[in-house]
């Protein structure tokens, strides 16, 4: 092993000190950001941000937001309560608010890709509605104002 | 109940409901989140999901208080997490079953035929030991010899709360039953630890979620606990602990300093030995924990919490570990903030790696 097991290393941590303070993880999340566009942009790779499990004071969650803006979409899915998303001001990076059946934010995800993943319809629920609909169909009568004579 | 065809999955289960796969993506992604595992998980999560059918849920209930399948149920509202009562079959449960007496024990046995050897067993309250086991019987038969016999054909065991796990409130001195806990007994199967007085709803979820998709318990620790959920103690993502590090505690519950959110170690504050996702998972859907509104934690989720000295004498003067020991798990384990983010991220790199 080299000699780096020896340089003392202390981790500062911010202080959270029950104020809203700016801790610069908004600035590092816009770098991965970027990072995983450039993946994106190149290899048509995506990538999901777990905003949960990072330590994003308030201010910092603000500071994200507005770096990120608005865009063009915007969407509410209604799947075991709502869940809010919309692309930000940079084409490809996605704001995803997953939320409860009380409208309170459950989980948050910042999605790198094209579409993020809850948008497109599943296969199998393409199916099921093949389905419906054609017996929907099938139970229909022609639905017209001059009906056929006889 | 089979009518000659192939059992429904639980895709096909749900649409038939009105839930599309959407909800199991979200579902998917609450449980990927709370398990540290990476969101990208959450898609390949749902597949998994969608192609498992109803996993059969034996829930024997011993000397217990029903704490925990209370913590369970009663969300003021369906969270994601209530979820999972749609992914399983609860084949027996006393506090949520219909049926009673005869029909509800001939009930367990037809699921136990019809699953044996896929069944998940959940377990809460300590199973008494002595005189034969007689202090805790349930239709003529004692908890031990029931959960021997149920135990033959299960997959695999949860001890929900700290009396399965640990042996709990029944086992606190003089322990007049010879209550023991669940690995106290069943050796021959994989159980896992979910302790807590009660748990925490979300760990309980994630741990039968888990086993749903990946077909297995997740990584457990030395006491059979997911590290996912109990890797950190709850000094180390404790929001307070930067009055911690300036020396500035609580001395009353009344005093300035508790009014102002100081630290609780000197109220009796058990947190830095204590293994649980209190302060990051919380409770009530992630609305606060003990220490947030202003009471030192009580350990619930350690083996023998109850036996170790006072709730509101310091650490230091109780029977939970040696005052170096102590001391260095009060001062030096992560940090609160990056330095415990960096650590679930290399979890989550290292599960990348492993498949």
């Amino acid at each position: 092993m080299s000699g780096l097991d020896g340089i003392p290393v202390r981790i500062e941590a911010p202080e959270f000190d029950g104020e809203d303070v700016l801790t610069g993880m908004a600035d590092a999340l816009m770098r991965e950001i970027h990072a995983h566009l450039v993946n994106l942009h190149e290899r048509g790779e995506s990538h999901t941000i777990d905003l949960k499990g990072l330590p994003l004071t308030e201010a910092d969650r603000r500071q994200l937001r507005e770096a990120l803006g608005r865009g063009e979409v915007s969407m509410t899915v209604e799947a075991a309560g709502p869940t809010e998303v919309y692309e930000t001001a940079y084409a490809g990076v996605w704001w995803i608010d997953y939320q409860n059946l009380l409208g309170s934010t459950a989980l948050t995800h910042i999605e790198i890709a094209r579409v993020p993943a809850i948008a497109p319809t599943h296969p199998e629920d393409i199916a099921d509605a093949l389905q419906r609909l054609g017996e929907a169909l099938n139970d229909r009568e022609p639905q017209t104002d001059n009906p056929p004579t006889d | 109940m089979h009518q000659g065809k192939t059992p429904e999955t639980l895709g096909e289960e749900l649409r038939r409901r009105g839930m599309s796969r959407r909800t199991f993506l979200k579902f998917c992604a609450a449980v990927a989140s709370s398990m540290a595992l990476p969101a990208t998980m959450a898609p390949v999560m749902a597949e998994a999901l969608a192609k498992a059918r109803r996993q059969s849920v034996i829930w024997l209930s011993f000397q217990e208080c029903t704490g925990c399948v209370e913590s369970l149920t009663r969300s003021y509202a369906p969270t994601l997490e209530s979820l999972i009562f749609d992914f399983i079959s609860l084949d027996y449960q006393h506090a949520l079953q219909a049926a009673a007496g005869h029909q509800a024990e001939e009930a367990r046995e037809a699921a136990m035929k019809e699953h044996w050897g896929k069944y998940l067993v959940i377990v809460d309250g300590s199973i008494p030991l002595k005189d034969g086991g007689v202090y805790s019987t349930v239709a003529g038969e004692t908890n031990l010899d029931t959960l021997r016999h149920v135990a033959e054909g299960a997959a695999a065991l949860i001890s929900v709360g700290t009396c399965a796990a640990y042996g709990g409130l029944p086992k606190a001195h003089p322990n007049p039953t010879g209550a023991a806990a669940v690995t106290d007994i069943i050796k021959d199967k994989p159980v896992i630890n979910v302790p807590g007085c009660p748990p925490i709803p979300e760990v309980m979820t994630g741990v039968i979620a888990n086993f749903l998709t990946f077909g297995r318990l997740p990584e457990m620790d030395a006491l059979h606990r997911p590290i996912a959920f109990f890797g950190d103690t709850i000094h180390d993502r404790c929001y307070r602990r930067p009055f911690y590090r300036r020396g500035q505690f609580a001395k009353r519950f009344d005093d300035e300093g508790a009014r102002n959110g100081w630290c609780l170690y000197e109220l009796g504050c058990k947190g830095p030995v204590v293994h649980n996702a209190c302060a990051t998972t919380k409770w009530n859907q992630n609305l606060t924990f003990p220490i947030q509104s202003g009471h030192g934690c009580i350990g619930c989720s350690e083996p023998d919490f109850w036996d170790k000295g006072s709730f509101y004498a310091p650490l230091s003067t109780g029977r939970w570990g040696s005052a170096e020991g102590i001391a260095l798990a009060a001062a030096v384990g992560t940090t609160v903030g990056i330095g415990s983010a960096l650590l679930s991220r290399a979890r989550q790199s290292d599960i990348i790696r492993k498949g």
